[in-house]
């Protein structure tokens, strides 16, 4: 029975372990591979990659500035809507709850024609609007800020707003702080998303290649520069993670995610 | 770690926007520029300007341009090729300061005439 309880753990471990490796093998490699040029450890790739092939930067900026904008306007559009559908209670408030649910658990295939003719019509497509427009508006991330919210008493917004007398005062004072790793891990978790964005570019944006994100075009760059492209694909995301790690692993385990 | 990967980030975005400013700069400014013809053919001989010749101890060379589409811009390369003739061009075709020249499969492909830099063989260039 003791040695059992020994071997459970260790097993476990081992698993883990394998399942780590399995996961850090490619990236390690890549970075590690990234570092040779022409058979000799070298900074050579990276050089190639910036200066002869200088528009893979452009590609970069644009995965940025898309990443950055869908997150911002994506959260600062779920906040208060997660704030409506946990807090303020109105006629109908479920049922058009239910309605986000349902479209949370469509995938992207199923909204993407509704998708298309839309931005079709408004004339939008082949912009950089296409690109952002749509993943702007996330129920997911709403869902998942009304289930953070939920948590929050009632009693703390009910005194907020006595002392305040104002609802976005309360918001700011009373919901904001306490769900600010929440914020901090669905703002990451957004980025990521938008940052790995590829059916959505290819479709949105089948006549403007100069619009596409890294994500798309990180498959045409030179054979040779392969490795140092993903190395700075990957780059910000693993920093990110790096950074806030911390706080993401609080509001999941807080929030049983 | 929080120092290190802070420190990292702010590194990899200084070289980012570095090369995002300077890095087309630095592709036309540091290979060589040189001036590209596609020579005439009499015979079996190629007329070239006397300075598309290269003189070396060893013998004459000319330097080839083959071009390939590149992913942001063309990508030209040269080929040293050794001649196995240079003789001054007698048939006055061209007028003077020219070389009838003769090399093994070499027929008159874009040649360098002229550059900024001595060349090696393989570099990249840019053309003028």
């Amino acid at each position: 029975m003791k040695s059992q309880r020994k071997i459970l753990p260790a097993l476990r471990t081992a698993i883990i372990g394998v399942f780590a490796l399995l996961f850090i093998i490619p990236v390690i490699s890549t970075a590690v591979k990234s570092f040779s040029f022409d058979g000799r450890i070298s900074l050579g790739q990276y050089w190639e990659l910036f200066v002869t092939n200088f528009t893979y930067l452009d590609y970069f900026w644009n995965s940025v500035f898309y990443a950055a904008a869908i997150t911002a306007v994506s959260i600062a559009i779920s906040l208060p809507l997660g704030f409506l559908f946990a807090k303020v209670k109105f006629k109908g408030r479920d049922s058009l709850f239910f309605v986000f649910i349902l479209v949370m658990l469509l995938p992207f295939q199923a909204t993407l024609l509704p998708n298309y003719i839309q931005l079709r019509d408004f004339n939008m497509l082949n912009t950089p609007l296409a690109l952002t427009l749509p993943m702007m508006f996330s129920p997911f991330a709403v869902f998942l800020l009304r289930q953070f919210m939920k948590t929050i008493p009632d009693d703390l917004i009910d005194c907020t707003l006595l002392e305040t007398s104002s609802v976005i005062k309360t918001f700011r004072y009373a919901i904001l702080p306490q769900i600010k790793p929440a914020t901090v891990s669905l703002a990451i978790l957004i980025f990521c998303e938008s940052w790995n964005m590829v059916d959505q570019a290819l479709i949105f944006s089948m006549e403007n290649e100069k619009i596409m994100p890294l994500s798309v075009i990180l498959g045409e760059i030179p054979e040779n520069v392969r490795y140092a492209g993903g190395t700075v694909y990957m780059f910000p995301i693993i920093m990110l993670f790096v950074m806030f790690r911390e706080t993401l692993e609080e509001s999941m385990e807080a929030y049983k995610l | 770690m929080k120092r290190a990967v802070t420190a990292l980030s702010i590194i990899f975005c200084g070289i980012i926007i570095f090369f995002s400013l300077f890095g087309e700069k630095l592709y036309y400014s540091t290979k060589p520029k040189v001036v590209i013809d596609r020579p005439l053919r009499i015979n079996d001989a190629v007329l070239l300007p006397e300075e598309a010749v290269v003189f070396e101890p060893d013998g004459s060379y000319i330097f080839t341009v083959e071009g390939s589409v590149g992913f942001s811009a063309e990508i030209l390369t040269v080929t040293k090729v050794r001649l196995t003739s240079c003789e001054p061009d007698e048939t006055g075709y061209l007028g003077e300061g020219y070389f009838a020249v003769k090399a093994e499969g070499y027929n008159g492909a874009p040649t360098v005439v002229r550059t900024s830099k001595k060349l090696r063989d393989g570099q990249r260039v840019i053309e003028e």
